[in-house]
């Protein structure tokens, strides 16, 4: 055989073996999921794993991919371009409509339909995935802010009366001893910075975080922050309630109940609320990070309904996690993973076998000595809602005393982000909160909210107006 | 002419077949060139009229008048010039000093070079975190425990709008310092030994040897090194990604570089983003034109045809 035959020979024997161990099983349909555990969570992946395998028996024609993806702005554009997204992943509930409007996602509203799933989807959730008359995503959970107090802090500076040697949110007669005003947030402030090194309140001012938490603070002081007038969509961060919002972050800072950082992250609050702040604004799905990541017992810690400013409005900012289909993935593969979604206990429906999902993820995390919260359910289905709670009950493992005050509530406290140009909203409203911080006594709190409110209505009328 | 023309046909084949091996090592760089910067530096230009990366619609200038109308865009434009300004007041005569020390050093100079040159050893995202917590708010941050020391307040340093862009340079210049040193110290060694024997018995002091002797031989070097700062100073990027962090407090530390960054990665306005780049490729090439001017201001005979050999 010639050199030349030879090596062509070669060539097409290797491009075959490549391309065959490329597409594994040819004839199946190869599902890639981007909510699988990253391969350190040896527990998690096994138990994904296992969840897997019982799935192919079943539908023998799906293979399932494990492809951890963390959502992240800076990464996503790049992965679709490169063909590198998994087909499915979660993302934040306010990232959908910019997902879709730069064609990464697709919408999957006739499949929800089919199976009856868009009618029994949480009203405020199906609300945040649905643009133009169809639904983006399937949501995995909800999350509502909430005030995350330091007992212990509280407690020992006096503001918490002890009942049975230990510290409680509630007076004898049973009423609530927690602060439910920015008032008494401020006035607990004083007390703490007079007699301990804590401060009394975490304000984030960063990264976006400091708009999405300030906005939670403007609607409870009676702010409306974006609304749509005669057809076209409005900014109004300059709002009343929204400047006696910021009035009150300029107390806070100028009398140095604050803490003294000008960036701060969202993420700080578990580092935080141990030893250095006594109450901060947190998300309920986070709270668990007290502990694995701050190692701050759960006992020392309550979680109680945002404080009103305005002595109505208790609104708590309720958004959570959904879980979006890349672009260009087939109808087939959207089938396929629904039915997964149905096998692992994240659909509406109540079957055995997801039943023994949630047990076996609830085992996990058990074995894991991770504390176990009550979650806000994604699906208002009566069926399935009983089933959960029943399931969640058995597991909990925190003394709900001290956070049944938020849970007790959330139903009727939750309040949806601004439906349009959220993020964008978040950061004009970080610089006005930043520009507090650095210029305390001389900061105009008016000047800075119509600044914010110009640049969101900018944003707002180059995309949603246009 | 006739005679010339298969002269000319026999003499460009055995042109190349005499260069073959030279195009055979140069011509895997120019496909790398070719494919990871003339093609991404061709395609930005065309995305910077383009509607989106996803979207290859014609807008015109549409991105550059969005841009020019971003006050983040302004702030990060003027911000440019304020980290080149900072980085000549401490980039710039940091490593002139150190090696005009180092030359003037008689014991252990290679120890001190060893010294000198450890920090350029270090990644730089390593460097620009170190230092990101040197700058921190609390009690424990080095700059906050030297304070202490003179009896000063804890201090968000980073957080300060007016102190965050000399920080991140003085930040650039521990990491950067050590190697344009050793280039200074490389040229302080090329002049005569003889001039400063001379000089010194002629009784001048370290500040006259440096201002009456060294300034003048250095001026090529010195003004090489500084438009290369000014060209890596448009380039910062990192520093304030993670000092800031993101261009902050209040965009005081936003650079063009990082600006672009954004645009694209996190609101996806990639035609704003190729916009930037093209206006930051724009001033550069301004400055590097400068550069060209003073050069031949300074030397007449530099860049004409038949260039000066020394």
């Amino acid at each position: 055989m010639k050199l030349q035959t030879k090596t062509m020979f070669t060539a097409i024997l290797l491009a075959a073996s490549v391309l065959s161990g490329c597409g594994g099983d040819s004839d199946k349909i190869v599902l890639k999921i981007g909510f699988w555990p990253e391969s350190s969570d040896t527990q998690d992946v096994a138990m994904y794993r296992q969840w897997a395998d019982r799935f192919v028996e079943d539908y023998p024609q799906y293979e399932i991919k494990g492809m951890p993806y963390t959502y992240s702005t800076e990464t996503v554009g790049q992965k679709y371009t490169n063909g590198q997204l998994p087909d499915v992943w979660q993302t934040w509930f306010t990232e959908p409509s910019k997902l879709m409007s730069k064609n990464i996602i697709r919408p999957i509203t006739s499949h929800l339909h089919a199976l009856g799933w868009d009618d029994k989807m949480d009203d405020e959730m199906r609300a945040s995935l649905t643009f133009n008359g169809e639904i983006y995503g399937v949501p995995r959970d909800g999350y509502g802010l909430g005030l995350l107090i330091n007992k212990k802090i509280l407690g020992d500076n006096g503001l918490l009366p002890e009942i049975n040697g230990e510290y409680s949110i509630f007076n004898e007669d049973g009423s609530p001893a927690y602060p439910q005003t920015f008032t008494e947030i401020m006035e607990m402030s004083e007390t703490i910075i007079d007699q301990d090194n804590a401060k009394g309140f975490l304000m984030y001012s960063a990264d976006k975080n400091g708009g999405w938490v300030f906005s939670n603070l403007a609607w409870n002081y009676g702010a409306v922050l974006e609304s749509e007038v005669a057809g076209k969509w409005t900014a109004s961060l300059d709002h009343a309630g929204a400047i006696s919002a910021l009035e009150w972050i300029k107390e806070m800072k100028v009398n140095g109940y604050l803490q003294d950082t000008v960036a701060c992250v969202y993420n700080d609050w578990y580092s935080n609320i141990g030893e250095r702040v006594a109450m901060a604004v947190v998300g309920s799905d986070v709270l668990q990070n007290a502990k694995l990541l701050g190692n701050v017992s759960m006992d020392d810690l309550a979680f109680v309904p945002m404080p009103t400013g305005d002595g109505t409005h208790h609104y708590s900012l309720y958004g959570g996690t959904p879980f979006v289909f890349t672009k260009n993935i087939s109808d087939e593969k959207v089938e396929g993973i629904l039915r997964f979604f149905s096998y692992i206990g994240r659909s509406p429906e109540t079957t055995e076998k997801n039943i023994l999902a949630k047990q076996e993820g609830y085992a996990v995390a058990e074995r894991k000595g991770q504390p176990i919260l009550p979650s806000i359910m994604p699906w208002k289905d009566p069926e399935f809602l009983a089933e959960a709670k029943r399931l969640e009950s058995d597991h909990v493992n925190v003394n709900m005393t001290d956070y049944a005050p938020f849970f007790d509530s959330i139903s009727i406290n939750k309040h949806a982000e601004v439906p349009y140009n959220a993020q964008d909203m978040y950061e004009a409203l970080d610089v006005a909160i930043q520009s507090v911080f650095t210029q305390k006594e001389t900061a105009n709190c008016r000047a800075l909210l119509t600044t914010a409110s110009s640049t969101l209505q900018a944003k707002l009328d180059a995309g949603v107006n246009a | 002419m006739r005679q010339k023309v298969p002269h000319r046909k026999k003499s460009l084949k055995s042109r190349l077949k005499k260069n073959l091996f030279g195009w055979a090592f140069i011509i895997i760089p120019l496909i790398l060139f070719g494919l990871y910067v003339w093609y991404p530096m061709g395609r930005n230009f065309v995305l910077s009229f383009q509607k989106d990366y996803f979207d290859s619609t014609f807008v015109g200038f549409d991105n550059y008048i969005a841009i020019f109308h971003d006050p983040v865009f302004a702030k990060a434009l003027k911000n440019t010039f304020l980290y080149i300004l900072w980085s000549l007041v401490i980039g710039y005569l940091v490593p002139v000093i150190l090696g005009f020390l180092l030359s003037e050093v008689f014991h252990a100079k290679g120890a001190f070079r060893v010294i000198l040159y450890l920090p350029c050893m270090i990644s730089g995202i390593a460097v620009v975190f170190l230092f990101s917590t040197m700058y921190g708010d609390t009690s424990t941050d080095l700059f906050n425990v030297i304070g202490s020391w003179f009896g000063a307040d804890t201090q968000p340093w980073k957080g300060n709008v007016h102190l965050i862009i000399p920080l991140i340079v003085l930040a650039m210049t521990w990491r950067g310092a050590g190697s344009t040193s050793l280039i200074y110290l490389s040229a302080f060694q090329s002049i005569d030994d003889t001039m400063y024997e001379a000089a010194r018995m002629d009784g001048a002091s370290v500040w006259q040897r440096f201002w009456r002797l060294t300034v003048p031989a250095l001026k090529g070097t010195l003004l090489t090194l500084f438009v290369l700062q000014i060209i890596s100073v448009f380039q910062v990027f990192y520093e304030p990604l993670v000092i800031g962090p993101k261009g902050g407090p209040l965009s005081s530390s936003m650079s063009l570089q990082l600006l672009s960054y954004l645009y694209a990665f996190e609101d996806f306005e990639h035609g704003k983003s190729a916009a930037t780049a093209i206006i930051l490729v724009l001033i550069i090439v301004v400055f590097t034109f400068l550069y060209r001017f003073v050069q031949m201001l300074l030397d007449p005979m530099r860049g004409k045809k038949g260039e000066r050999r020394r």
